[in-house]
């Protein structure tokens, strides 16, 4: 598991590698702080994730409502298709708004917030 | 911030592994700051340990003796520190006598399952093959689940009891033909899929069968002439009474088995659907002194189970073993699992299968006052959930209308099964009891009210409703055990010829001995309860004791549903009458003192609309409910209801409604499609002082709506 972080325009975009699971999650959190901390919207990439588990559903919804509470935006780029599945299962995919790729991330957070 | 607690640290190292004291409350694995808490009882016991494993592994990653200090009373707790849960497994393996004849029966060469586990590892994939090289192998292991689901503020739907139109079914068998369409056939999530079905058809409830975790390989084989596998479909047979089945999780082999089932129940709410469950608490999955050691049995046999005087298991269940549910420990148990489904995982009510074992003592005697259906019945957690008994069990403890009920109890009402079933087929002798059965047997619950009667025709056990039309005889020969299984009395009809036909008269006959069923069901006071796929005319093939198959035998094939979209359209028509007449649904009998102005008045008339024959021979009912009026001014609703099942047609006198307006049809099912059944709206009127019915129907009428 790695995460990369850089800035594009206004937005930390997160890209996540590996797989998000009890022993990983918290290494994820760790690195995502910062950005939960700050002051812009945020794109967490998950385009080279191949598993997210429970805790690491966990982790993303934290980290989503984090951001909500400060009126800012987050979106998922790049949630493969067996994740999302996962995600539709277990309810948190209702959660979240998903977008295909970064760029596309990009372009949904430069639009106003519906 | 500086950490609240003092007490957030270990005391002792082993392995790598530091832990200290836990807390004897609540029992089970329990998450905490830094880590988790394990407690765990045992009255007989000389020693304990906690076993841990990462998921899969044979080998455990420790094992922790629990100190002797570490004991309060019976109970061994321990608290261990930065643990990753996710892939965390857990057991006990206990240290203690093994003397049969007393009671006890330990064994430290086994690992045992937690009686508190809230998920259970093992057969997390429905019917995957295990590994049966290790027969001594810890194989149903403990796991410790993350309980921060967003319920987004749902909780039980509290709807009144006698709202409830209730629907069986098996969580896998209702989706997993691919016909189902869904995403994930057979699952948790295959059954939300279906759940704008569920809403069409108008339904409010639905009882599951079995989800605590069971083995579908227990006592698995293969047909001796077929090959085909046959093991525990139906999950009779519980291994943890906190665990869901995980193998009904398409997510159970990632271990989000819980969150996919919340998630479920979230969206049935959310539908106005309740969930009731269907639990077994009358034995275990251990079986009798030849079965498994898997927890119960290896951490205190005599508390567990009901023993003889010599230390054999008594058999009340039909099943090996009888769980003791008024020994004071396990009634705890009982209650706990119970608090735990409804607060946790917010279940409507529960039905408890072959429930007079639950007012037995721990010698088999049952009890005039049995301390566990009391405390279920006053319990300040589960005060609003249903409680539902299947008022007997298989040691001949038969408790139809006698159950021990607390003012709180309903029952599965067998007498209207069997005097239904009977009355259906034009058998005479029954019209007196059927009087009773249409009101909400007040004959059996006198003063409980018509909310104690959960209404059936048909169950998972026995005939599908189809099949009760199809076959005289039980044709359990797919089950490999030569057709000796399953009931013999069956108060079944087959029309003409036994199975299937291509005989219109026949298939026309069937159609609307069908109709008449779901007719009897939905227009009766009490709580209806239809089967999964008995709205469209669901068979097993005339196998009326399904529990091993599964299969296109016990699977429904909703393929039919179109095919028999006559008979559908008919149920949904009945549900949705039921549902725009409220005096069906009073809580109170008809012709109750006091009550309602929503209450219903019966006046049984007859054929000449004045007064009923009860004659032995007459298989002629008719009836006419009233309700006695909203407010000043507004008539209630006038309904007539003629049941004529005999072969002949049939004229009744009709008295005109006392509200005005005439008469209009609102079922008739000696009509085909298009005229068995309309809204109330669209009732046609009844034109003249009388009304001909056709052979073997069911008619009903309304005042005053209709064109």
């Amino acid at each position: 598991m790695s995460v990369t972080i850089e800035q594009v325009a206004a937005v930390d975009v997160a890209r996540v590698t590996g797989s998000i699971d009890g022993k990983t999650a918290p290494g994820v959190g760790t690195a995502l702080q910062p950005l939960l901390d700050g002051t812009r919207n945020i794109v967490i990439d998950l385009s080279d994730v191949d598993y997210v588990s429970s805790a690491g559903l966990r982790l993303l919804l934290v980290a989503y409502r984090k951001v909500q509470a400060t009126s800012r935006r987050i979106v998922l780029a790049g949630v493969s298709v067996n994740i999302m599945q996962v995600m539709s299962h277990t309810g948190f995919l209702p959660f979240f708004v998903l977008v295909p790729d970064a760029a596309a991330a990009l372009i949904a957070l430069a639009e106003a917030p519906s | 911030m500086m950490e609240a607690r003092i007490d957030v640290y270990a005391t002792h190292e082993f392995g790598g592994y530091r832990f200290r004291h836990g807390k004897v409350l609540p029992f089970g694995a329990t998450l905490v700051d830094g880590g988790v808490n394990f407690s765990v009882f045992s009255s007989a016991a000389t020693s304990c340990a906690l076993v841990l494993f990462e998921k899969g592994s044979g080998e455990p990653l420790v094992e922790l003796d629990v100190p002797p200090e570490f004991r309060i009373g019976d109970v061994y707790s321990i608290m261990v520190f930065d643990l990753e849960i996710e892939d965390l497994e857990y057991g006990f393996r206990f240290d203690g006598p093994f003397e049969p004849h007393r009671g006890p029966r330990f064994d430290r060469n086994r690992i045992v399952a937690d009686p508190y586990a809230r998920a259970m590892g093992g057969r997390d994939t429905w019917r995957s093959e295990p590994d049966w090289s290790n027969g001594d192998a810890y194989v149903h292991r403990s796991r410790v689940v993350l309980d921060d689901f967003d319920w987004e503020g749902d909780r039980p739907l509290e709807l009144r009891t006698t709202d409830l139109i209730v629907y069986e079914l098996h969580v896998r068998g209702f989706t997993a033909d691919p016909s189902s369409g869904v995403s994930a056939p057979g699952t948790y999530a295959g059954l939300r899929e279906k759940i704008p079905y569920l809403k069409a058809l108008g339904i409010n409830c639905v009882e599951l069968l079995p989800i605590f975790e069971f083995d579908e390989w227990e006592n698995s084989r293969s047909h001796p002439a077929t090959g085909e596998w046959l093991g525990n479909y139906w999950g009779y047979s519980t291994l943890g009474f906190f665990a869901p089945k995980a193998g009904y999780a398409a997510t159970g082999s990632l271990a989000m088995d819980v969150d996919e089932l919340k998630t479920l129940i979230k969206e049935l709410h959310a539908n106005g659907i309740e969930i009731i469950l269907d639990v077994v608490f009358n034995h275990t999955a251990e079986g009798d002194h030849r079965g498994p050691t898997i927890s119960f049995r290896g951490i205190d046999n005599a508390t567990y189970y009901m023993l003889t005087p010599e230390g054999w298991y008594y058999n009340f269940s039909g099943c090996g073993n009888t769980f003791n549910c008024n020994n004071p420990v396990v009634r705890g148990l009982v209650v706990d699992c119970l608090r735990y489904w409804a607060s946790e995982y917010h279940i409507d009510g529960f039905r408890f299968d072959l429930a007079s074992i639950l007012g037995r003592d721990p010698h088999g005697a049952p009890l005039a006052n049995p301390p566990l259906l009391e405390s279920l019945a006053y319990d300040p957690i589960l005060s609003k959930c249903k409680l539902i008994a299947e008022a007997w069990d298989a040691g001949g403890l038969y408790q139809v209308g006698s159950f021990p009920a607390y003012g709180r109890w309903a029952e599965w009402n067998g007498k209207f099964r069997d005097n239904v079933r009977r009355f259906l087929k034009g058998e005479p002798g029954v019209i007196g009891d059927m009087a009773a059965r249409v009101q909400g047997s007040p004959d059996l619950y006198a003063d409980r009210g018509p909310g104690t009667s959960i209404n059936f025709i048909t169950a998972h056990d026995g005939f599908t409703l189809a099949d009760l039309f199809a076959y005289n005889e039980k044709h359990n020969d797919a089950n490999g055990e030569d057709n000796r299984d399953g009931s013999n009395d069956n108060d079944s009809w087959n029309c003409g010829t036994e199975g299937s036909t291509d005989d219109p008269g026949i298939l026309a006959l069937r159609l609307r001995l069908t109709k008449n069923a779901i007719a009897m069901l939905m227009f009766s006071q009490g709580i209806p309860m239809l089967v999964m796929g008995d709205e469209f005319g669901r068979t097993q093939n005339g196998n009326n004791n399904g529990y091993c198959h599964d299969s296109e035998l016990s699977w429904v094939n909703w393929a039919l549903a179109e095919k028999n979209a006559e008979l559908l359209n008919f149920t949904r028509g009945c549900v949705a009458l039921r549902q725009a007449v409220p005096m069906l649904r009073s809580p109170h009998f008809p012709n109750a003192l006091g009550g309602d102005d929503r209450d219903a008045d019966i006046d049984f008339v007859g054929t000449s609309g004045t007064g009923q024959d009860w004659a032995g021979w007459n298989t002629v009912l008719a009836y006419r409910l009233t309700e006695r009026g909203r407010e000043e001014g507004v008539p209630g609703d006038e309904m007539m209801v003629m049941f004529n099942m005999h072969w002949g047609d049939q004229y009744f006198g009709l008295q005109p409604p006392a509200g005005g307006g005439g008469w209009h049809v609102l079922v008739n099912t000696a009509m085909p499609a298009g005229g068995d059944v309309f809204r109330r709206l669209d009732a046609p009127a009844v034109e003249g002082p009388s009304f001909l019915a056709g052979p073997r129907s069911v008619v009903v009428l309304i005042a005053g709506f209709g064109s």
